[in-house]
């Protein structure tokens, strides 16, 4: 279980780092989504991966790390998942900003010269 | 980054912080979903600057878009379209459009009766999260896609001439109320955002957990909710311009179809 999700966490960072390094604007986008899900899920996952481990607690009761899953990381990924929305957006707006002012969706803002 | 994510997963060592939040969540937060009691208790601080930023990225985006139009779409309208839109111009009897809104009548009605359930499902989720999966985020998102919803399927202009919708004013009130609760401990003595916890019996809703939590988390749900709709209000409102900004072609001749079928 640890090695599959290990793996997709690692495949997903480097689909999301070649998508970063690509030319165009919306596969910067992508890429940094993907990115930012493989850091989620790594944030995620340093909880540990439990069978049987309850993430809400009976009344009354004090939890306890061996039968309850660890709130923290999951408290941590909320808040990652929030601002990276917030961030992507701005990003995107950013990029369609810089669509509209050079007329191509290249990040240089200029297409490649055919040589 | 695989092998360092293998590597924290197999070695979890015993002691951990989280040990202090399980063991607190209830005798300190008052709450049995202990995710929720550190983002609105113990972590309520950090809360406060994440919604703070949200907020600010929301009015930054407003602010880029505002005077903003897209660039000319750089691929032209679809041979689909361009075909109902030849047929509709041959057809006086059909106005430009209908048939499209024809076919989203279904979806429509469906999308426009849900617009109410969404809401409650919103409600419901903000008042269990001190102790049932949901709270403020969930609810404010959840809630923000019951008005994007008749976005998609009415169209901004359509749903702005019968809901005023004030995302501005629901951030702003959003702010407050979180601030606003995190001040409330001073006048009892207590450091900024303490917070305090009850049950209280509501008419109708039954046994509520009031926790100032509950307030700051109202909070949240209301700045989540308005700084989700500004953002995709205002890149909503684009699509309005670009229309206005790169006015349709010539109407495609007969011809289309046929070229449409063999390309």
């Amino acid at each position: 279980m640890e090695l599959v999700v290990a793996l997709a966490i690692g495949v997903m960072t480097g689909s999301g780092l070649w998508l970063l390094l690509r030319p165009r604007t919306f596969q910067l986008i992508a890429g940094l989504s993907l990115l930012s899900y493989a850091v989620n899920l790594f944030i995620f996952a340093t909880g540990g991966l439990r069978v049987g481990a309850a993430p809400i607690l009976a009344k009354g009761e004090t939890g306890d790390l061996a039968r309850h899953a660890d709130p923290l990381p999951q408290a941590l990924v909320l808040t990652a998942i929030v601002i990276a929305f917030a961030t992507t957006a701005l990003l995107l707006v950013v990029l369609l900003a810089a669509r509209g002012l050079t007329g191509t969706d290249h990040v240089d803002g200029r297409e490649r010269e055919p040589s | 980054m695989a092998l360092l994510a293998f590597g924290v997963m197999t070695r979890i060592p015993p002691d951990l912080l989280g040990q202090y939040f399980l063991e607190n969540a209830y005798t300190a937060g008052g709450g049995t979903n202990a995710v929720n009691v550190i983002l609105v208790d113990f972590r309520s601080f950090d809360t406060l600057g994440e919604i703070a930023v949200v907020a600010a990225v929301a009015l930054a985006t407003f602010a880029l878009l505002r005077r903003f139009r897209p660039a000319a779409d750089s691929v032209d309208i679809p041979d689909q379209q361009r075909t109902l839109a030849a047929w509709e111009a041959a057809h006086p009897a059909r106005s430009e459009g209908t048939i499209v809104a024809d076919w989203l009548l279904v979806p429509s009605v469906i999308a426009r009766l849900l617009f109410p359930v969404i809401g409650l499902v919103a409600v419901y989720l903000l008042l269990r999260g001190h102790d049932q999966p949901g709270g403020g985020f969930a609810a404010g998102l959840t809630a923000s896609i019951a008005l994007l919803l008749q976005y998609m399927i009415g169209g901004a202009q359509w749903i702005e001439s019968r809901i005023l919708v004030r995302p501005l004013t629901w951030m702003g009130g959003g702010l407050l109320v979180a601030v606003g609760t995190g001040l409330a401990a001073w006048p009892f003595g207590l450091p900024f955002l303490t917070s305090y916890f009850g049950y209280a019996d509501l008419p109708l809703l039954g046994e509520v957990p009031t926790a100032s939590a509950l307030l700051f988390d109202i909070g949240v749900f209301m700045l989540v909710f308005g700084s989700a709709v500004l953002l995709l209000i205002a890149l909503a409102h684009q699509s309005i311009r670009g229309r206005r900004a790169a006015p349709r072609g010539p109407a495609p001749t007969g011809e289309s179809p046929a070229a449409g079928r063999e390309g």
